[in-house]
């Protein structure tokens, strides 16, 4: 196990020491004290926040939310796209993108609901658990080389549920737990004797 | 009035600014970029801490690359090649992966070794106390091999491996070629007043502390020291002026914030703008005495525009899939795999080599899950469970310095500043292309042999050039066929000189950043010799 350095320990040791602070000011022009301080947003006004759209309803958004669920959902390991508010940020990024993304979307979301309808007779946020499972086996099935709206739609919406998903706290930290951005006195290296050695492991 | 005025602040206008100040000229250092803010970087911070998680606002880059500078560009009857063109005070040492690797000896020799381009106008011998001043001024973390195609320096302690790296390692040792640890600016300890890196993985987004090297942490108070130097920002460079004796007198800046344009005289002047940026200001340095650009009589400015050619594999090795996450961050790449195959006996379709620099590309973010098919509860699961047997193999290689790649201006399409802007023609060749297809072919072998089973081409084509674009205003022994001599100064004007990347001859498959600081070191030195020697008037 890597030895951490609790973070307040860490930026009393950095801003304590006046010259490597002031140096390290040489960077960037900031005051010394402002070392390891953030000033973005706090993870949890993110989660809180209501989504506000110019591109989709709140329609749209129900649908998001479920399809990019079905895509990395909730399981006994971690929360998924949901609780990871993917929709969120599907909504941010396609609002700041061009005009042909967000049809790709708004026409996709429109395919995959005239897909649920026609098979299961409601809109695809309201189908069951398998029926909305059917319908994304339908539209992945051309993943690698997609043709149609509904494949095309398939793979903006997977890159943007992976994207949402891993770069979330709920991603990172639950999912993968991801051990590191963190400050250590020293990066001990690999520790194991089967990894230097070879012995023990397989063949 | 200055001795010497500098045009670009990064690790070559940043050393020999203060190289040139210690030894008592009067110095201006220009640059076109403002001094970064805090804010400007995401110093270990969460991708939920910002808007967009942390991936930018499409279409907007990031700060020390205005949309300004971005767009003003063209690539003509290019392949897949992108240049990095920075406006920051620091210049690209400001957020940099710090590898620092001497070339060998044979790097400067390609005519005379392979039968190819031109061999370079000075020798290892020649940079190598040069190599040994930067090591030792900037800390340089590594190990002594004793291998003759990375010759040693002045080391920091070195990097320790990885779990990854340790198995990839032995799995290079049953191919018979070398894994040794990486050679980087970054402290391993306290040095020359920084502190030592605390292993957070951000090197590529600015050092809050100065571990790694950066010109504004780790030379600019030594400049400023001396009482000579002058840091002059957000000013870009239009023109330089020459006198009538065909000297250049000063140059014509404008600047960025009040748009208003002034002169800057200095006695000597050196261009340090990275390889298509110095191209490009001598090339829009037109007057009687030079119709056709500064110091371009010979029309070899812009000429011989190469750099690395670049390839991803990524690996997932069967022995740590599944296994507990631990901190693998470090200061990203802790290992390298040096050129071997001028080694091997077998018979290549190509000249020149390439090496691999291991884990850099981070250990935050699933890279696989961009690629990995399917979805649902085996897609998350399969994500989670080869993440923490990730092994990234980035792969460099030579690409080759040709005349028919270059650098030209469009005098009809300027930018916001009412310069014209530069025009990109590269195509590989197909000795490129071959060397490309073999450094993927070999990050297969070595990744199999280290037991995994699943392999990722994140690059499905060569790439150039990774931020290491090099030539287009070369050194050589020939005036008729370079522009510098071997101290970087121009053939057809004494008191001009260009450091940096440009000044290559030719390139090699390693990283070129402390080569141009210790060509910097050198121009320095000798700038200052030709003013004892009264051969230059400062």
């Amino acid at each position: 196990m890597h030895k951490k350095i609790p973070r307040r320990e860490m930026l009393s040791i950095i801003v304590g020491s006046t010259c490597y602070a002031v140096r390290a000011g040489g960077l960037y022009a900031a005051s010394p004290t402002a070392v390891h301080v953030h000033q973005a947003l706090k993870a949890a006004d993110v989660a809180n926040r209501p989504v506000r759209s110019t591109v989709f309803n709140n329609h749209h958004l129900k649908t998001i939310a479920a399809l990019s669920e079905n895509i990395i959902p909730t399981d006994s390991h971690s929360p998924g796209a949901r609780a990871a508010r993917v929709d969120e940020f599907v909504n941010e990024i396609v609002s700041a993108a061009g005009q042909a993304i967000q049809k790709l979307w708004v026409e996709g979301l429109a395919a995959v609901d005239k897909l649920a309808e026609r098979e299961f007779g409601k809109s695809f946020a309201d189908c069951s658990a398998d029926q909305q499972t059917k319908i994304l086996t339908r539209i992945s099935q051309n993943e690698e080389k997609p043709v149609t709206l509904e494949e095309r739609f398939f793979v903006a919406l997977k890159q943007s549920t992976v994207d949402g998903y891993y770069l979330s706290d709920v991603g990172i930290h639950q999912e993968l737990q991801y051990q590191g951005n963190a400050v250590l006195a020293e990066f001990p290296g690999c520790t194991h004797e089967e990894h230097k050695t070879g012995r023990k492991a397989r063949q | 009035m200055f001795d010497v005025c500098v045009i670009g602040s990064g690790p070559a206008g940043g050393v020999l600014s203060k190289e040139l100040a210690e030894a008592g000229a009067k110095v201006a250092l220009v640059e076109a970029g403002r001094t970064m803010k805090r804010e400007d970087f995401h110093f270990h911070a969460w991708p939920s801490e910002f808007p967009y998680r942390g991936t930018r606002k499409p279409g907007t880059p990031p700060p020390a690359y205005p949309k300004e500078v971005s767009e003003a560009i063209r690539y003509e009857d290019s392949d897949n090649i992108r240049v990095d063109r920075i406006r920051a005070v620091g210049g690209r040492s400001i957020h940099w992966n710090a590898v620092c690797l001497r070339f060998a000896e044979r790097d400067f020799k390609d005519r005379s070794l392979e039968g190819v381009e031109e061999d370079w106008p000075l020798t290892y011998q020649e940079l190598a106390q040069a190599y040994s001043h930067v090591e030792r001024m900037i800390g340089v973390t590594g190990s002594r091999e004793n291998l003759e195609i990375i010759p040693d320096g002045e080391f920091l302690p070195p990097l320790k491996p990885r779990c990854c790296e340790e198995i990839v390692k032995r799995a290079c040792t049953r191919l018979g070629l070398s894994m040794i640890p990486a050679r980087k600016a970054v402290l391993t300890k306290p040095y020359d007043d920084r502190p030592a890196c605390h292993y957070c993985g951000r090197c590529m987004e600015g050092c809050d502390v100065g571990a790694v090297f950066s010109v504004p942490v780790s030379m600019f108070p030594k400049a400023f020291k001396t009482g000579n130097f002058t840091l002059i920002e957000n000013k870009v460079a239009r023109e330089l002026l020459v006198d009538r004796g065909g000297k250049v007198k000063s140059v014509s800046v404008i600047d960025t914030v009040t748009r208003k344009e002034e002169e800057i005289q200095a006695s000597m002047f050196a261009i340090c703008c990275g390889a298509p940026e110095s191209a490009r200001l001598l090339l829009n340095s037109r007057s009687p005495q030079f119709p056709n650009g500064l110091a371009n009589s010979n029309d070899m400015v812009g000429r011989y525009l190469h750099g690395n050619v670049a390839a991803n594999v990524n690996g997932y090795l069967e022995e740590l899939v599944g296994t507990a996450p631990i901190n693998n961050d470090g200061a990203t790449d802790h290992t390298y795999i040096p050129r071997f195959n001028h080694l091997q006996s077998k018979k290549r379709n190509y000249v020149g080599g390439f090496h691999y620099q291991l884990n850099y590309a981070g250990f935050m973010f699933p890279h696989h899950a961009r690629s990995l098919k399917g979805f649902g509860e085996s897609f998350k699961t399969q994500v989670r469970e080869l993440q923490p047997g990730f092994v990234q193999m980035g792969g460099w290689g030579k690409a080759m310095a040709r005349p028919e790649n270059r650098v030209t201006v469009d005098r009809n399409k300027v930018d916001a500043y009412g310069i014209p802007i530069p025009v990109l023609h590269f195509r590989f060749c197909e000795n490129d292309m071959a060397l490309w297809k073999d450094i993927v072919e070999k990050a297969h072998e070595i990744l199999h042999e280290a037991g995994a089973k699943t392999i990722i081409d994140t690059t499905k084509a060569p790439a150039g050039f990774g931020s290491h674009e090099a030539g287009t205003v070369r050194m050589g022994k020939d005036k008729r066929t370079s522009v510098l001599n071997s101290y970087c100064q121009a053939h057809e004007v004494n008191n001009l000189f260009v450091v940096g990347g440009s000044a290559f001859t030719t390139y090699n498959e390693k990283n070129p950043t402390l080569t141009i600081m210790a060509l910097a070191v050198r121009t320095a030195r000798f700038i200052a010799d030709e003013v004892k020697k009264r051969n230059l008037r400062a």
